[in-house]
């Protein structure tokens, strides 16, 4: 449609400054909103005390400065940005796969049994005796099956039972986590006999995955595996003809199925491979140098932090790392912030003002896309404006 | 006479500068890490607040916190990062300070050999299972929590009271055994009723505070205790939802109470219903500790402090106090008085103090917990087992229980 528009143009360089005048817009849209939103954060940092000069060093120093705090850092970004791709393949699809939450938890769940049946069992199954690599595979195929399966719960009931996957999700967030706590709170089947901690015990020696020997809290292989799964979403979305097929039923399901795409397949695929990558996320977590067990809330709203990303990257997956990388820096740096006022200026800042940041960014950021979309809609979005269905942000 | 004077200044200078050297040096800088916020009402702000008493009463003592480490609040921080930030900024001592930390704590200490820990709560140094640089503090809250059962007990109308419990583990048991046992007194011996008439329930949320969707929303429970009739809620957990939502039906007209729990200020959420709070005082052990540690005479151990009975809310030498609410009347405060003075000479061995922890008591699946005349120990006491000064191990301990009579489930 846009070409065809295009086409009517004139040619040479007044096709190039037309070009350039409509692309205008979409680069400006995002400048403007984190300009507000920077706008807002040093008002807000202003009328609590606190100088944005200083807290802009604290979020460099607790996240980027020293190569250690670099290492904390990509340690929270991997599982986040794993989460952000499956997502993109999820809302291209149209799926407002809500239960990602869920999933990761039910993937750490996985890994943790996987730890349990392999590693800390006198009688594994099978009589498989595997050493650590061994060990460590079966927990993120474990992780990734759970995830998958979990989501594949949410996709059959909505291609058979045409439940929405937003209800569903909620509802399987919520079954996740009150399973993960029968398992690990008031003397359930995983928590360690006299132990008062809500988690497992730690993970034994043979299940723990390498670290950086001078960055001991940071895997090596969960930054492979995080790679890996860009690479398949990439090719997905850019090369196959599937992620073709996902766009068009993220534009209009009906009118794709009408066309020939197998929507439902494409449901219960796109959400498996999400889920996947989510139980994937759950899997880091848990095996994480500094954790090795599963904990009360293993992914800790992770999994909705990756439903902003993806929201932000506008379901780009070129965007995704990137976007995925500041938000894990703002989550680090604003810990840093909080504690660095308090402890060397004794200036106590909210703790919420680190969420209050982050929304800021998003809302505004949301909120320019929403404005540049009305009073500058792209050419290619113009001849849709009347279909109620086309989400622009 | 220049020369000299210049090397007088010289010297004056040297000295100067290495006595401001010594002064900054002397700077002892210690770590809190709460499990929740530092202003919650209750658990954490009780221990953030004996910081400040530490500060206070020892110039040159600086506190740095982290409030609010759970995963659920913190998704990207673990109490390992959390240690290294606090020891690079100086900290030689941290105070971990809830059960969910004691087995990170345990890990964590093994990388800083020279850092001393103290996970609040925990029994990990009784048995010699940590390393040397951990110790672990406790107040005898099970004093408080029997003065708690019995103001509930002076107040009831129905004869039924509401527990809202945390989590389920040996702590929580003995608290909800100890409230239970402390109404049970004053409900036979003050209001002249049986005991086996008592109705005590406790229902627990699943976690030391609410998250919404992960644990029972404490406010939900409240409100279900006061709709069965349940007319006096003593709160558990670490917040403060069970006092403001009696606050909210007494607004409405309803006859109930409250006790709640942790945090010297407590009542203020509800004053006019609020038949005192049980708290605790770390102030006085933080202190303690901090010079030990400074004085390099700190040495691992496992501390149980209970009480000043001369005058438990004594704030320098009292490690656990109960605050009365406004919602007692004199005649009631002199019943706990006469209550907590039969306690004091229990506990201080004198002719006819009150024992609550006296057999005959049994679990609620009928075993023996303490015979006939049989008064339980220090350890029995803390692990609500009768087998607890023969184990060797935690895992030998029996899992502690709630007593015979009281409603709710044991695990």
């Amino acid at each position: 449609m846009a070409s065809s528009t295009r086409q009517r143009l004139p040619s040479g360089a007044g096709m190039t400054w037309r070009y350039v005048l409509d692309l205008l817009p979409a680069i400006l849209a995002p400048f403007f909103g984190i300009a507000a939103a920077l706008l807002i954060i040093v008002l807000i940092l202003e009328w609590q005390g606190a100088d944005p000069q200083v807290a802009w060093n604290y979020v460099y120093e607790g996240t980027l400065e020293s190569a250690a705090k670099r290492a904390d850092m990509v340690a929270f970004w991997m599982p986040l940005a794993i989460t952000s791709f499956g997502l993109v393949l999820a809302y291209t699809a149209g799926l407002w796969n809500i239960g990602v939450e869920g999933q990761i938890m039910i993937g750490a769940i996985g890994a943790t049994w996987a730890v349990r049946l392999f590693a800390e069992s006198s009688s594994p199954p099978l009589g498989l005796r595997l050493g650590r690599d061994g060990i460590l595979f079966l927990c993120f195929v474990f992780a990734a099956l759970a995830g998958a399966l979990w989501a594949l719960v949410a996709a059959v009931l909505k291609t058979r039972g045409g439940v929405n996957e937003i209800f569903s999700g909620v509802a399987l967030n919520f079954i996740a986590q009150t399973f993960n706590m029968y398992l690990i709170s008031n003397g359930g089947p995983w928590q360690p006999p006299g132990s008062r901690a809500t988690e497992t015990a730690r993970f034994p020696e043979n299940a723990r995955l390498p670290s950086f020997e001078e960055y001991r809290r940071l895997s090596p292989t969960t930054i492979y595996i995080t790679i890996g799964a860009f690479v398949v979403v990439a090719l997905i979305m850019y090369v196959s003809r599937w992620g073709l097929q996902l766009r068009a039923q993220g534009k209009n399901r009906k009118s794709a199925f009408l066309l020939g795409v197998r929507t439902d397949r494409n449901v219960l695929g796109a959400m498996a491979l999400c889920g996947s990558m989510a139980g994937l996320a759950g899997a880091f977590r848990v095996l994480a140098p500094d954790v090795t067990k599963l904990t009360a809330t293993p992914s800790g709203g992770i999994g909705f932090l990756a439903i902003l990303v993806v929201l932000l990257a506008s379901m780009s997956a070129i965007l995704t790392p990137f976007v995925s990388f500041v938000f894990a820096v703002l989550s680090k740096g604003g810990q840093r912030l909080e504690s660095g006022f308090q402890w060397d200026h004794d200036l106590l800042l909210d703790r919420s003002l680190v969420r209050v940041l982050q929304s800021t960014i998003v809302l505004m950021v949301v909120l320019a896309f929403g404005a540049r979309n009305r009073f500058f809609p792209p050419r290619s979005a113009q001849p849709a404006v009347d279909d109620d269905d086309v989400d622009r942000t | 006479m220049i020369r000299k004077l210049a090397v007088l200044a010289v010297l004056v200078a040297m000295f100067a500068s290495g006595f401001a050297s010594v002064i900054a040096q002397d700077e002892f800088i210690f770590g809190s890490v709460l499990v929740g916020p530092k202003d919650d009402r209750g658990w954490s702000q009780a221990h953030y607040t004996a910081g400040q008493y530490v500060e206070k009463n020892l110039p040159g003592t600086k506190m740095i916190v982290l409030e609010s480490l759970n995963t659920a609040a913190r998704p990207e921080t673990t109490l390992d990062q959390v240690v290294e930030d606090m020891v690079a900024q100086g900290a030689q001592l941290i105070l971990t300070t809830s059960a969910d930390f004691e087995v990170d704590t345990t890990v964590v200490a093994e990388l800083y050999p020279d850092v001393v820990f103290i996970s609040v709560s925990g029994d990990d140094a009784l048995w010699g299972i940590a390393p040397d640089n951990v110790g672990n503090i406790m107040g005898e809250m099970e004093y408080g929590k029997m003065i708690a059962g019995c103001a509930a007990a002076l107040k009831t109308q129905t004869g039924k009271i509401g527990y809202v419990g945390p989590l389920i583990d040996p702590e929580t048991t003995r608290l909800v055994n100890a409230a239970y046992l402390g109404a049970r007194h004053c409900y036979e011996n003050y209001r002249g009723m049986s005991p086996d008439t008592l109705d005590f329930a406790v229902t627990w949320i699943g976690f030391w505070f609410n998250i919404p969707g992960f644990t029972l929303d404490p406010t939900e429970v409240s409100n279900a205790f006061i709709d069965n009739g349940r007319d006096v809620l003593i709160s558990g957990i670490d917040t403060t939802e069970a006092i403001v939502v009696a606050g909210q039906r007494a607004a409405e007209g309803a006859a109930v109470w409250a006790v709640p729990y942790d945090f010297e200020g407590a009542c203020d959420e509800a004053p006019s219903i609020c038949l005192g709070v049980p708290y605790f005082n770390w102030g006085p052990s933080y202190l303690m500790t901090v010079k030990a540690v400074q004085d390099g005479t700190w040495e691992a151990s496992w501390d149980w402090f209970g009480p000043d009975w001369t005058d438990i809310n004594n704030p320098d030498t009292s490690h656990v106090g109960y605050l009365y609410g406004d919602g007692l009347s004199d005649e009631d405060k002199a019943m706990l008085d006469e209550f907590i003075a039969g306690l004091a000479a229990g506990a201080l061995g004198e002719e006819g103090g009150l024992h609550l922890w006296t057999g005959p008591l049994s679990f609620q699946d009928g075993s023996v917990f303490l015979e006939e005349g049989e008064v339980a120990t220090l350890k029995q006491i803390w692990f609500q087992a009768a087998n607890a000064d023969d184990a060797a191990t935690p895992e030998e301990v029996t899992p502690a229980q709630l007593l015979a009579g009281v409603q709710g489930t044991s695990k």
